[in-house]
């Protein structure tokens, strides 16, 4: 048992929390000036090779493994970082999933460096976590395939060069990926405005011609991926305990700065009670998330995601009541993490659906397969 | 980072287990319940002489005053394998005030009360606690004054839990009422049955008794003082930093109420379906086993913490707020969840958990007040652990 951070993962979390600090700073958020804090945040990103961090390094990778991505989720959380360089992470980690040695080979170190951007293709209008009731198919077409379907709340689809798309083969009914490019014919790809301003995309594909190299890995990849969803789970979790001690760092400087009645408001019992709560939620969040991304386990990570959602919006919250008006302008990062909440709390299911799985998990089974 | 116990670690835990498959059985674990661990029957009392000769009564304690020298997460490892099967409690006095009696005594303190306490023959009840002095505790009154080589004590201490079995009472008493408040205190053991000690009881709402005890000119030999003259309050707010944690009570007996739910939630239905496919039923009972993780992972920061030699003041502190608060969660939910049978009272046939948890819903409070009120550890995670300023509690002195 060892619960702290080496001296060289510490020092990583440093480096990346100054780099996105500086580069992306929370003057930045909703300011004009936003676009391009993110543009020059997204080149630096891929220029110190974090595009690699939990890549092979002889495949172009960067090195280290889940507790280094664990560090750097976090700090993008704190910051509320672009979703661009997430999405990419998430990918590549699908592919490193999924795909065979000589996929790998082709494909990572191309995303690693960012020379090519790359997002994943999952949810469809009325599935958002069980890949049994994909509607999107990929039918057999001589060695190819040809794929038909809609998908929904696709990230970052818009500067991605390769798609990756989870559907039905049309002859067993498994579930596999495609790597498709976004230019491919018969492949759209539309913009939505959404509550947390990242961008997502719907994506409609209209008997898309891939050849056979384009399935990742094998033809039947449930099993992978769903481990593959419970790192994705882990990861947000980490990313969400960071947007909490930003957002419990946020509520404190303005309880401090701001008086009334001749005292700081943070002199008062009942403000300091709401901190303090805020402090316990946020100490279990952390520690739970942590196990999930160490241990890698299913219920480890359902424990993680319900424990950060919570504690997280019940922050924002209590964040926006303490801080008054101070934290409700729009030059105040608050608003921020609080869509950034919202939208991570329904990613990857919110707290209903991992009580349910929890409930499986602790011998209470459930109508869920 | 990892989460998982070193080989050594499971290798005790091993240990542990293997004990109280020897040495508990139902009889105990039902004396245990009939005394609610604040007692000690005389099953009890025989489970206890077998833990003393294991010399785990001294677990954390330096090998040179007989202990084991074990760190805090073999204590937490002793004390959640205890609680999750039903054990008799670690006492307080072993895992507390005996580290509190190494760290600050004087070598007489040593010479006097550890061989005893290690032995099982000493064990003392807390006497901190006055009508006019709980959370605020540097308000306490009872006095001792010094006369030739004696101190001679006299005042009112309450909420002393124990005190009608324990052989010593471990009072914080002022000794000096020129100082300012918390300047004046010090620790004294005194024996329970000096002249001039007299317990009364007070009974309260989960069945366990807790005493007032009153002390009239009792004369205790000098020596009975810990440590330094008016130094008490250093020594007693050390020992808080470190033991916070251990107040709010373990996640074992929580683990061990999730079991019982878990279990009886199979077995049992309720209008036509099983109580472990009503929705309500598995989102409640999967919220309790959630926060109970959170309050294991929060006793596991804080041994860490005190096994890198650092004082867990914020975790530990975080932690009581957590699991005491969660223990009227367990109750409260519990019972509503499981229905009409939740209200059979402890030692009624069919109770479900055998009234464990009825008894959990009427224990719970005292946890949460118990220790230093959870608003006073709020104030203190606000203040101590993020730094706002301090509120104005008062003038008192």
């Amino acid at each position: 048992m060892d619960l702290t951070l080496t001296t060289e993962q510490t020092d990583l979390a440093k480096t990346i929390g100054s780099l996105l600090d500086t580069r992306f700073p929370a003057s930045a958020l909703s300011s004009p000036e936003e676009p391009q804090a993110a543009t020059r945040l997204w080149s630096e990103l891929a220029d110190g090779g974090w595009l690699g961090v939990g890549a092979p390094e002889d495949l172009g990778g960067a090195g280290g493994g889940a507790i280094e991505l664990g560090i750097i989720f976090r700090e993008l959380g704190r910051t509320v970082a672009p979703s661009r360089y997430r999405s990419a992470v998430l990918t590549r980690l699908l592919i490193q999933a999924l795909a065979r040695p000589d996929q790998t080979a082709t494909l990572l170190p191309e995303l690693c460096t960012g020379q090519r951007t790359s997002t994943v293709a999952f949810a469809e209008v009325g599935v958002e976590n069980d890949p049994a009731l994909l509607s999107t198919v990929a039918a057999a077409d001589g060695a190819g395939w040809l794929l038909s379907g809609a998908k929904v709340f696709v990230p970052d689809a818009g500067s991605a060069d390769l798609l990756i798309i989870a559907a039905q083969l049309a002859d067993t009914g498994s579930l596999a990926f495609f790597a498709i490019e976004r230019q491919a014919p018969g492949l759209t790809v539309a913009p939505r405005r959404t509550f947390s301003r990242d961008p997502h995309f719907d994506i409609a594909l209209r008997e898309v011609s891939v050849d056979g190299p384009a399935l990742i890995g094998d033809e039947d990849s449930s099993a992978r991926y769903l481990d593959y969803r419970e790192l994705v789970t882990a990861l947000t979790s980490m990313e969400m305990v960071g947007a909490l001690e930003r957002v419990s760092e946020i509520m404190i400087t303005n309880v401090t700065n701001r008086s009334q009645f001749g005292v700081p408001v943070g002199s008062f019992q009942a403000v300091q009670h709401h901190v303090a709560n805020v402090a316990i939620a946020l100490a279990g969040a952390r520690l739970a998330a942590w196990k999930a991304v160490v241990t890698g386990r299913s219920g480890a990570a359902a424990i993680a995601k319900a424990a950060a959602g919570r504690a997280l919006r019940d922050a924002t919250v209590i964040a926006h009541q303490i801080s008054g008006g101070m934290g409700y302008t729009t030059e105040s990062p608050l608003h921020r993490y609080s869509e950034r909440a919202m939208a991570q709390e329904i990613f990857l299911g919110g707290w209903e659906y991992q009580l349910d799985r929890l409930a499986a998990e602790i011998g209470l089974p459930g109508e869920r397969p | 980072m990892n989460f998982e116990l070193s080989e050594p670690q499971q290798a005790w835990q091993a240990g542990v287990r293997d004990f109280l498959r020897e040495h508990l059985n139902d009889e105990i674990r039902d004396e245990v319940r009939r005394w609610h661990g604040h007692g000690q029957g005389p099953r009890t009392r025989d489970f206890y002489r077998a833990v003393a000769e294991r010399n785990w009564t001294a677990l954390t304690w330096p090998a040179e005053y007989g202990g084991l020298a074990r760190g805090a997460m073999d204590q937490l490892i002793l004390v959640e394998e205890f609680e999750s099967a039903g054990a008799p409690r670690i006492e307080m006095t072993w895992t507390s005030l005996a580290p509190l009696i190494i760290r600050y005594g004087t070598e007489a303190n040593r010479a006097m009360w550890l061989e005893g306490i290690r032995r099982g023959d000493i064990l003392f009840a807390l006497g901190y606690s006055e009508p006019e002095a709980g959370t605020d505790l540097a308000a306490l009154r009872t006095t001792a004054h010094r006369e030739a080589g004696e101190w001679i004590i006299n005042g009112e201490k309450t909420w002393n839990t124990g005190a009608h079995f324990a052989t010593h009472e471990w009072l914080a008493v002022r000794t000096n009422p020129e100082a300012r408040r918390h300047r004046g205190i010090s620790l004294m053991v005194v024996p329970i049955d000096a002249p001039g000690v007299s317990v009364h009881p007070i009974e309260t709402w989960s069945g366990v008794r807790t005493n007032r005890v009153v002390f009239s000119d009792v004369r205790v030999p000098a020596e009975s003082l810990v440590g330094e003259v008016d130094h008490g309050w250093t020594y007693i707010a050390g020992a808080l930093d470190f033991e916070r944690a251990t107040i709010g009570g373990h996640v074992g007996s929580l683990r061990r109420l999730l079991d019982g739910l878990v279990r009886y939630a199979s077995e049992h239905s309720r209008d036509g379906r099983p109580l472990s496919a009503d929705p309500a039923v598995r989102a409640g009972l999967a919220e309790l086993a959630l926060d109970i993780e959170l309050a294991g992972l929060m006793g596991l920061e804080v041994a860490d913490c005190l096994d890198r030699g650092q004082i867990p003041t914020l975790p530990g502190t975080v932690q009581k707020v957590f699991t005491t608060e969660l223990r009227t969660k367990v109750g409260d939910v519990g019972m509503r969840l499981l229905g009409l049978p939740a209200l059979l009272s402890e030692g009624e046939p069919d109770a479900p958990l055998d009234g464990f948890l009825e008894w959990t819903y009427r224990w719970a409070p005292v946890q949460r007040f118990g220790g230093g009120t959870n608003e006073v550890m709020r104030d203190i995670i606000a203040q101590r652990g993020l730094n706002l300023p301090r509120a104005d509690r008062g003038k008192s002195r």
